[in-house]
């Protein structure tokens, strides 16, 4: 023997003395890496091995023991050593059957009979590094997991924490414009309105950062139910008339009755953002429409303004998060954060949304979603 | 437009654990001219409080550490009379449709969400003294 060669420990679990001899022997031909090889003729002694310390590198498993056979076998032997790799020694080639096996926790399989020395030493290092890797994958993607929860959870607690300063920042500023307003001198006047509107605009900044935390969570935290949605954009509707009187645009809706599976406070949200943008981007005596149409197996709710319409600069980014939002028609303030929220929402639930928009007539915004195969619509 | 007498006549309730909005809030009534302010930082204080002299209005936040405000509200809305009937108005940066159920549910009288909230509070306090 070579001292300080490598040397694999292999377990084969075989009834049959006669397979187990010319596994062994196909074994001993190899040198680099040496193997060292133990036996149990059935799967109580090999779970009685590992249970009285051995340590295997890796086991070669025969599917039909005395005590236990085919699938069982795998998750057995599974149970009695999660990191063991596992190649599966099967009396025939069935590519079907092997897949099934490598699904139950096996790294590979040979087919008794064909397998040479190298194949099957070639076969038992492979296994030993799908192993390996499978085992080191499966620790990132937990500790990546973890660390995606955490920052979140810690969105969510900074920004609930940051609302309460903003609000008061908010609050005197509202206060004392309203109180005090006439008594400041111009440049006071403007430096409060100033405090006033950017801790507006950084609530809503803080609002976008808490959904967009929650959105990241992904479609787990959407509560789908069959919904109304004529409902839910007559809703979202609603809410944008203030700002829409504000700004002298008329807002118009046509919406019948149709019913989707989706989370309607979250479906909710993105025609709000949908309204909004198109009430920002119109000017005072402009259209907003809003209109719903079922096409093919697709609800087609779209939102469209007769604005100056998107650059094409701005559309190549349009979803994208934290690239600089435009200033709407009265300098109203964009977070950046919108419509790539609004994507995420619409892509949880299956949909997307589609943009066409000319420079100079306009810009109509589409979520697409897919109607119910059982349209139960009143 | 601001009636430095509005609330003159009115004993209230403040509620509130962030030590700076409770003074705005506190300084956003005297304003109007209330004098009986009482200004308490937690939900139990603010039981205490009512158990032993019911304001008029009560002015609540809605996330506070220990008992929060729907669960304050909650608990007034089980009190004997008068203290069932005080009249709650919550501020709160909950802008979400969830939260403005869940307080009309509790039984809170009105909802008011931050940033833009003073306005809405006199507001708030008009229609209380014009008994709307």
């Amino acid at each position: 023997m070579e001292p300080g060669a490598p040397s694999i420990q292999v377990l084969i679990v075989e009834d049959n003395p006669g397979d187990a001899e010319l596994l062994t022997l196909a074994l001993a031909e190899s040198t680099r890496p040496r193997f060292r090889v133990s036996h149990a003729a059935s799967m109580a002694a090999a779970v009685a091995r590992l249970e009285f310390g051995a340590r295997p590198d890796v086991v070669l498993l025969d599917l039909s023991l005395p005590d236990v056979a085919g699938e069982r076998t795998v998750m057995r032997m599974r149970e009695a050593a999660p990191d063991l790799p596992i190649v599966i020694m099967t009396g025939f080639d069935d590519a079907q059957f092997a897949e099934r096996m490598v699904g139950l926790g096996a790294q590979d399989y040979l087919v008794k009979g064909d397998a040479s020395g190298p194949m099957v030493a070639r076969a038992i290092r492979y296994a030993i590094t799908r192993m390996q890797l499978a085992i080191e994958r499966e620790a990132l993607v937990k500790e990546l997991r973890s660390s995606i929860e955490m920052k979140n959870r810690m969105f969510g607690v900074l920004a609930h924490d940051l609302r309460n300063p903003v609000g008061v920042i908010s609050g005197y500023a509202e206060f004392v414009e309203m109180l005090d307003g006439e008594r400041l001198s111009e440049r006071g006047g403007n430096a409060l309105k100033a405090i006033g509107e950017s801790a507006v605009f950084m609530d809503d900044l803080i609002k976008d950062v808490l959904s967009l935390a929650v959105a990241e969570a992904g479609a787990v935290n959407l509560v789908p139910q069959a919904l109304d949605l004529g409902e839910v954009v007559r809703k979202a509707v609603a809410l944008g008339s203030v700002c829409a009187e504000r700004k002298r645009v008329r807002l118009t809706c046509e919406v019948p009755r149709i019913w989707v599976k989706g989370d309607a406070l979250k479906l909710e949200q993105v025609f709000v953002n949908l309204i909004g943008n198109a009430i920002k981007f119109s000017t005072a005596g402009e259209e907003v429409t809003v209109s719903v149409a079922v096409d093919g197996g697709e609800v087609r709710t779209s939102v469209t303004d007769h604005g100056g319409g998107i650059p094409p600069e701005v559309m190549e980014t349009l979803f994208e998060p934290f690239v600089k939002g435009r200033a709407g028609t009265d300098g109203e303030p964009s977070t950046g954060l919108g419509l790539y929220i609004c994507s995420r929402i619409v892509a949880a639930h299956g949909g997307r949304i589609e943009v066409d928009s000319q420079t100079g007539r306009g810009t109509t915004f589409t979520v697409v979603l897919a109607a119910p195969a059982t349209a139960d619509a009143a | 437009m601001v009636n430095p007498r509005l609330c003159e006549d009115l004993r209230l309730l403040v509620v509130e654990d962030q030590p700076h909005m409770n003074e705005l809030v506190g300084t956003v009534v005297a304003s109007l001219g209330a004098k009986a302010v009482t200004r308490v930082t937690n939900g139990h204080e603010a039981l205490a409080a009512i158990a032993a002299d019911p304001p008029d209005i009560l002015i609540t936040d809605l996330c506070m550490a220990g008992l929060d405000g729907l669960e304050l509200v909650r608990n007034i809305r089980a009190m004997p009379q008068p203290a069932r009937s005080v009249h709650v108005i919550m501020v709160t940066g909950q802008r979400s449709e969830e939260s403005a159920r869940a307080a009309d549910e509790a039984g809170v009288d009105v909802f008011i969400t931050k940033p833009i909230w003073t306005k809405r509070l006199f507001s708030a306090l008009e229609s209380y003294v014009a008994g709307w």
